[in-house]
């Protein structure tokens, strides 16, 4: 599959064109022979004549059709990550030189389709949504162009596999109680003194990710670092978030629980890491900390 | 209802397609059509309620019991086609799903055409194509709603335009057969013309009848109006009353001598009988017809369709001697009429020859007060002596019966002929139009050493009738039943102007369209070499149908990209040819290069050329990744690009 992708930017070319007719065009096929037949049968000149008229005329919509998609190119697609259970939005940048078109759709699998006009030469953005049902890397099915203007008798299309994939993430769960395990002193310093919560233990080497009110700015101001004024206690400690700390056999019900934690430690701005099997994320706050966390939960495989 | 921004399009549609059908269409059903759509209208516009389901179903099954009340609970086309109407008031109503519009439009495909059932003229052909125009703007509209409705009319005429050079291949390329798959049934059509028999007012009835009988184009000259005489039908046996056509004419071509031949092309309109007209004499036949011993021309089978054949005619003619069957020339009824014979027996006795009694019987009229009108007293139980003796007025059947009656009583055989006198010169295309207005009785004896002779008694009464026409020769109170045109004054001209135009645009159609017969195609494919009877015609002409199509495919589609290429961004056009100059001194771009990266790239290399790269390369980068910009700045860019010179 990966090897037939297509690159963008992609030009819709006459190879990459299918045409095919529709129901409606089955229909009307159907009811031009039933108008031949009736022309032959009562040897009917002007029958024949506007018989033939129709038939013409679905044929040279099929040029029109055509020419509605030939020559539109897709520039770009960006995606963000988003939840499982959400809605994963692929928006395309569409660039539209040569000719005015009408009603183009876009769709892709499972996805609503969308149905735009252009102009000529002007640029477009197209907002796909796709149901994003479970975490991992969702690459969706082809992206069907297709067009069946002017008369809906025939549609030309284009089904294209492009290189375009979205990031999803567990979907949230908050469980009873966080999944956490204390930093202890123990852990890290090999002795804990069980002193009062919110005693300020010393300064350590700053770490990116390290929250700014937290930096002793009068000993960095000595000009040899930043230093990070270590608490220790309810509200200024370091916790894992553990996969280990939850119980029961389901991975994913695990994932959700730690994906949840995850936000919810964002949101109240803790210093939080994360513990997987095989895998340990330090502790850190920020939105790319959240999202390196995020992301190697979505990417988690046992 | 809900509103529906696609309702008004579709009835208009629909309202376009029934105009052609109202001549044959019950009004009821009409009226019904124009109710349910005039509420249809009324009902998305104010939110009122439709019917639903059930009312829907009532509706239809009222409207079909309705249809078969009035047919008379049979299913003839008429009766179908009414149908249809039914089904195309009610399906409106349920258009929220775009299947309903589509299957609603294509029933309105199936209602414009099918009015050809009825009639196939020009207007009724050009009538159809615009329905059907309007029918595919319509489905364009319910596809795609955005935008006016007149572009999609104008998308519409486009697409037939296209769509004709490939129509009319296939209408002249596409195999015909003679006949038909299941049979036709017989035609419900009236036509208008002569009959078996001739009895007093059948003739005049036909007076009024402004339909054309047949349309005549002579190769040459056009004769005189003295000699237009359309002979269709021979009249032998007189029951007292009425003539009727003899048993006893043979299938028998007799031989004539003439002179002063002319050759011309008739185009008969179908009159569902199968005598023929043509010009007093014809000498020769066309195939599928029989001549006749008395000289009239019989067609193998009824004229149901318009018939065109090719004749030769004298203008001065001499038939042989009366044949043993001919006998019937003398024939009158026993005991009839006794006043008249006695006439005749006292002209017969006063005159030396048998011309001579001609010209006595012929003064009579002209002396006696007989006059020429359309509104003859009734006669009695002896219709000739009434004529002859009392009312003295009557019409061309009057007088040529009279004139036979009293030919026989003498002894002289007298057969009377039907058809038509004069014609009417279309100067568009040189042809005469012959009408049922036109229709003419006339008398022919048998004179000794000249043989059938033909005699117009009308023209003793009515001389005028020859030259000048009808109208002329009537009466003045009865000349407005035509219709006068000097009303219109000075724009009489011109609409008889129009009106010939008009009928020659016709002819053309009857003969090129509605005249196309498979054996029309055997002649014209053979033109080109094809034998379009033999097998390997046959494959020939369709192998290159199959090629002609292709083709025109193949235009259609290298046209369009064309158009797609040869309308390039004139911006990228430009920079393109910037690159292209700078290329040539050796600062090519490589492909994977942007503008600013190609321009730092090029000015660090030659910062003499550095105020016109910045110049052109900012302006194409605003103009093609910007917002875009208006023709003066594109035409500016261009300009740039064109003095640019590294």
């Amino acid at each position: 599959m990966s090897d037939n992708l297509t690159p963008l930017p992609c030009s819709l070319n006459y190879r990459r064109l299918k045409i095919r007719p529709t129901r409606y065009g089955i229909v009307f096929i159907l009811l031009v022979l039933g108008m031949f037949a009736g022309a032959v049968n009562y040897d009917n000149n002007l029958g024949f004549l506007l018989t033939f008229l129709l038939g013409s005329v679905a044929f040279v919509s099929i040029a029109h059709t055509y020419k509605n998609l030939l020559g539109l190119k897709i520039l770009s697609c960006s995606t963000q990550p988003v939840f499982a259970g959400e809605q994963a939005g692929f928006e395309f940048a569409i660039e539209n030189s040569g000719i005015n078109r009408q009603g183009v759709g876009f769709a892709l699998f499972r996805g609503k389709p969308s149905t735009l006009d252009f102009i000529n030469g002007s640029k477009n953005r197209i907002n796909l949504k796709v149901p994003a049902s479970s975490r991992g890397i969702l690459r969706p099915w082809p992206l069907l162009i297709y067009s069946d203007y002017p008369l809906g008798l025939f549609r030309v299309q284009s089904p294209l596999q492009l290189e375009i994939e979205c990031l999803v993430y567990p979907r949230p769960q908050t469980g009873e109680a966080m999944p956490v395990a204390i930093r202890s002193a123990a852990d890290a310093d090999g002795g804990f003194s069980g002193s009062g919560s919110d005693d300020f233990q010393g300064l350590r080497g700053y770490v990116p990710g390290d929250p700014l009110q937290r930096i002793s700015w009068r000993a960095s101001s000595r000009g040899i670092g930043l230093f990070t004024k270590d608490f220790e206690g309810r509200y200024g400690e370091s916790v894992y978030l553990d996969w280990y700390s939850l119980k029961g056999p389901d991975t994913e019900q695990k994932l959700s629980l730690l994906c949840g934690a995850v936000l919810k430690a964002q949101q109240h701005n803790l210093n939080y890491g994360l513990k997987l099997p095989g895998k340990m994320i330090d502790p850190g706050t920020g939105p790319i900390h959240k999202n390196r966390c995020l992301k190697t939960l979505a990417l988690f495989s046992k | 209802m809900k509103s529906n921004q696609n309702i008004a399009p579709l009835l208009a549609a629909l309202g376009v397609a029934l105009v052609p059908h109202t001549p044959h269409l019950p009004l009821w059903v009409i009226l019904w059509c124009g109710a349910a759509w005039g509420y249809l209208l009324l009902a998305t516009t104010y939110h009122l309620p439709g019917p639903g389901k059930i009312g829907r179903l009532i509706l239809t099954a009222g409207g079909v019991l309705g249809v078969f009340w009035t047919s008379g609970f049979s299913l003839d086309r008429d009766s179908s086609v009414a149908l249809l109407w039914i089904m195309a008031s009610i399906k409106p109503m349920e258009i929220d799903a775009y299947r309903d519009k589509v299957v609603t439009i294509f029933l309105t495909y199936f209602l414009a055409v099918s009015c050809l059932f009825f009639s196939s003229s020009l207007a009724v052909g050009l009538y159809m194509a615009v329905s059907v125009g309007i029918t595919t703007a319509v489905l364009i509209h319910i596809h795609h709603p955005a935008g006016r409705l007149s572009v999609k009319l104008g998308l519409s005429a486009r697409l037939m335009l296209k769509a004709l050079p490939l129509t009319l291949i296939l209408f002249v390329v596409f195999p015909r057969i003679h006949g038909s798959l299941w049979g036709m049934r017989s035609a419900t059509q009236a036509f208008s013309g002569f009959s078996d028999s001739l009895a007093p007012g059948n003739v005049t009835s036909l007076v009024l009848n402004n339909a054309i009988a047949f349309r005549a184009k002579f190769d040459h000259q056009i004769p005189g109006p003295e000699h237009l005489y359309w002979r269709g039908l021979v009249f032998w046996i007189f029951d007292g009353r009425a003539w009727h056509r003899s048993d006893n004419t043979v299938n028998i071509a007799l031989p004539i001598k003439g002179s002063n031949s002319r050759q011309y092309t008739i185009t008969l309109e179908p009159h569902n009988q199968r005598w023929l007209f043509a010009l007093d004499l014809p000498y020769d036949s066309a195939p599928n017809t029989i001549r006749l011993s008395d000289q009239t021309l019989s067609s193998r089978w009824l004229v149901r369709r318009r018939l065109q054949y090719r004749l030769k005619s004298y203008l001065s003619y001499t038939t042989g001697p009366l044949w043993e069957w001919e006998s019937a020339a003398l024939q009158i009824p026993r005991n009839r009429n006794p006043e008249s014979v006695a006439l005749a027996h006292k002209w017969r006795a006063a005159s030396a020859t048998p011309d001579q009694f001609v010209e006595t019987a012929l003064n009579y009229f002209r002396n006696q007060g007989f006059s020429y009108t359309l509104n003859p007293p009734p006669l009695g139980h002896e219709p000739i002596d009434d004529f002859l003796f009392r009312t003295r007025k009557g019409y061309c059947e009057h007088y040529a019966s009279a004139f036979a009656f009293l030919m026989r009583a003498a002894g002289i055989p007298a057969r009377v002929v039907a058809g038509y006198l004069g014609g009417e010169l279309n100067p568009y295309g040189e042809y005469l139009i012959v009408r049922q207005s036109d229709a003419h009785v006339w008398v022919e004896v048998w004179l000794p050493g000249k043989g059938w002779v033909r005699t117009d008694p009308t023209l003793a009464v009515a001389p005028q009738r020859a030259e000048q026409g009808l109208a002329a020769a009537l009466p003045p109170d009865e000349r407005t039943v035509f219709g006068s045109l000097d009303a219109l004054g000075p724009l009489a001209k011109y609409w008889t102007g129009i009106r010939f135009g008009w009928d020659a645009l016709n002819n053309q159609w009857n003969k090129w369209v509605l005249g196309y017969s498979s054996s029309r195609q055997k002649t014209l494919l053979a033109k080109f070499g094809l034998q379009a009877g033999t097998r390997k015609g046959l494959a020939i002409a369709m192998i290159l149908a199959t090629a002609a199509m292709g083709l025109i495919a193949l235009g259609y589609f290298l046209n369009l990209s064309k158009q797609v290429a040869s309308q390039p961004d004139v911006v990228q056009k430009s920079y393109l040819r910037f690159c292209a100059k700078l290329a040539r001194t050796g600062l090519a771009r490589t492909p994977s290069q942007g503008p600013l990266e190609y321009s730092t790239m090029v000015m660090a290399l030659r910062r003499d050329l550095k105020p016109a790269v910045v110049d052109i390369v900012t302006l194409y980068i605003r103009l093609r990744y910007g917002r875009g910009g208006d023709r003066g700045e594109i035409n500016r860019l261009k300009a740039m690009v064109k003095q640019f010179d590294p």
